[in-house]
């Protein structure tokens, strides 16, 4: 059974202030806590650990759960750039849209949009989980490592640019390819993955299914016999 | 970073209180840009009898400067009606310009130029102030918070190529263009390109900041006859790098992103406001309520225009003329048709 959530209104208070009285609730044995009044204030609930749940009614500004490191965060709004950026794990669901860089850099854990994501989503993801529900904007999954993004809308210009090991589900159109970014066919443990994913955040498959984004591998290495695929992507 | 900053009251009731909105919206993002910070205001409609009265703010003038206009018009002192206020090292007066006199030719007859006197703005209904310093200090100088009038756009600074100074600062009047003035976030990329151009047809800049080439070329597409949301609609193939930029003028305000969307910008629309800034940090903190903020579009240029609303003199009192109110969407060109701009059902980028 759930306990009540430790209830903190951020009225006047500094974001510091705030990221405070919330550790000052876990210290105080909370596991569950609710931000009301957020009023696009940034760097909320940043780092947070393990078995900690965190509710913010409202929109966010920038790194909402920026470096969250095990704890499961819910945002009830729009948030800014880099939410959830170079998160450790854990689980970070935002239910709006969300700017710049969501997911920036993670290492494993699972990002999920319940609307839009701006320019350069899933940038440089080391690992874990990019799932967004509605379209990403131009440059997603720039320089991906690793990991996974799940686009259930559209994406623009610049989708899967110089990816390493990342990969890219897209299950609407795109615009311009990023560099070096090829189609392949999904196996069938890409197709468990994707089924999975989605029935896990409750999102309908699209209707035409996912396509799939994967590097090239022509800009991994360089080769003066192809300098010229190099003045392209750069 | 520079933070910049949108506000139109659609309702025309708010009064003095638009200034306080934008001074609030500048604070919120005082920590994006330390260095300068500026607010252009488009005032009421002026009363008949005044349409003639230019409103023209000035800097390092000396007590002989205004009889350089001699001839050109009549500068209206208090006693009949004009203003004359000087704080912070500028001088905002009245003037009556003689039948064909342009704001050219005021420009030249002032002796204005780099370095020396400058024209920061000029209009019917502009005014425009900035200074290097936080909001808080603009605020003590010049008591934005008391303005009144429809729509206004604030900047604040943080300078990243050229120099920290009051010319540097934003917005930019657009010089030549009557009530017209832009603010800028990002980095105009073709910048010297441009400006070679300008200079070689005869324009003068004032500074070496990337951003006040906007207002030039945005001056440069109008004398070709394009409309100023035309104008706007250009700039996206134009201008390359990153830019956010905003417009306030007469007719109205608008807001322009770039192709990629380099740079953040919220805008929330209800059926009193139209509010656009940097972060929603500055939306919250102005305006309370139930409203939802979206990113327009990468790739979009939005022109909201004041005239769409019937009754301007008085504000849009009627509530069905408020939500007639929409956005003049401007046609983007091919190439640039962004999914997400259809799947978010943001401001219009495109017909």
């Amino acid at each position: 059974m759930n306990e009540q959530p430790v209830v903190l209104d951020c009225g006047d208070l500094t974001s510091r202030a705030i990221n405070r009285a919330v550790r000052a609730a876990i210290a105080g044995g909370a596991t569950r806590i609710q931000l009301r009044n957020p009023a696009g204030r940034h760097n909320l609930g940043v780092a947070l650990p393990a078995g900690i749940e965190l509710m913010i009614e409202g929109s966010v500004g920038y790194y909402v759960a920026g470096l969250n490191d095990g704890a499961s965060v819910t945002v009830h709004g729009g948030a800014g750039w880099g939410a959830a950026e170079s998160m450790h794990d854990g689980t970070v669901v935002i239910h709006g849209d969300v700017g710049n860089a969501v997911a920036a850099s993670i290492r494993a854990g699972t990002v999920v949009v319940y609307g839009n994501a701006s320019t350069r989503a899933g940038i440089a993801m080391k690992g874990g989980i990019l799932l967004v529900t509605g379209s990403v904007g131009p440059m997603a999954g720039f320089m991906m490592q690793k990991g996974v993004m799940i686009v259930c809308g559209d994406a623009a210009d610049g989708v899967a640019d110089s990816l390493y090991a990342g990969t890219v589900f897209l299950g609407g159109r795109h615009g311009e390819l990023g560099a070096d970014a090829v189609f392949e066919d999904l196996t069938a443990s890409d197709q468990e993955l994707i089924a999975a994913t989605l029935e896990q955040w409750q999102v309908a498959r699209p209707a035409t299914g996912f396509r799939k984004l994967v590097a090239g591998r022509r800009l991994w290495n360089f080769q003066q016999s192809e300098r010229h695929l190099w003045k392209s992507a750069l | 970073m520079c933070g910049i900053i949108g506000f139109w009251d659609k309702t025309g009731q708010r009064g003095a209180s638009t200034g306080r909105v934008v001074l609030t919206m500048l604070e919120a993002l005082g920590c994006r840009g330390p260095d300068s910070a500026g607010v252009a205001l488009i005032g009421p409609e002026p009363a008949a009898d005044r349409e003639w009265a230019w409103s023209i703010r000035i800097a390092r003038f000396d007590e002989e400067t205004l009889e350089r206009l001699e001839g050109l018009g009549a500068v209206v002192r208090p006693e009949a009606g004009g203003v004359w206020a000087r704080s912070g090292g500028s001088l905002r007066f009245t003037f009556r310009p003689a039948p064909q006199v342009t704001v050219d030719d005021l420009e030249r007859a002032l002796g204005a130029r780099r370095g020396g006197l400058e024209v920061l703005s000029l209009g019917r209904r502009l005014d425009l102030v900035k200074q290097v310093g936080s909001p808080a200090q603009l605020e003590a100088t010049y008591s934005v918070s008391s303005w009144g009038g429809p729509l206004a756009i604030g900047h604040t600074r943080m300078s990243t190529e050229s120099r920290i100074d009051l010319s540097h600062s934003q917005p930019f009047w657009v010089h030549g263009v009557p009530d017209l003035a832009t603010v800028h976030n990002g980095h105009v990329t073709n910048y010297h390109q441009l400006r070679r151009r300008a200079e070689q047809q005869g324009t003068t800049f004032y500074t070496d900041n990337d951003s006040e080439v906007i207002g030039v070329y945005l001056r440069d597409r109008l004398q070709q006859g394009r409309s100023l949301p035309e104008a706007m609609a250009d700039s996206l193939d134009d201008l390359d790098g990153s830019f956010n930029y905003l417009v306030a003028s007469a007719d109205g305000l608008g807001i322009v992103r770039d192709r990629h969307g380099f740079k953040p910008l919220v805008l929330a629309e209800t059926d009193d406001f139209v509010a656009v800034a940097t972060e929603e940090i500055a939306l919250r903190r102005a305006l309370p309520g139930d409203y939802r903020a979206v990113e327009p579009p990468p790739a979009s240029a939005t022109f909201y225009s004041m005239s769409s609303c019937p009754s301007q003199a008085a504000g849009c009192l009627d509530p069905a003329a408020r939500k007639a109110t929409r956005p003049v969407p401007v046609p983007v060109s091919a190439g640039t048709d962004h999914p997400a701009a259809a799947a978010a059902g943001g401001p219009a980028g495109r017909t």
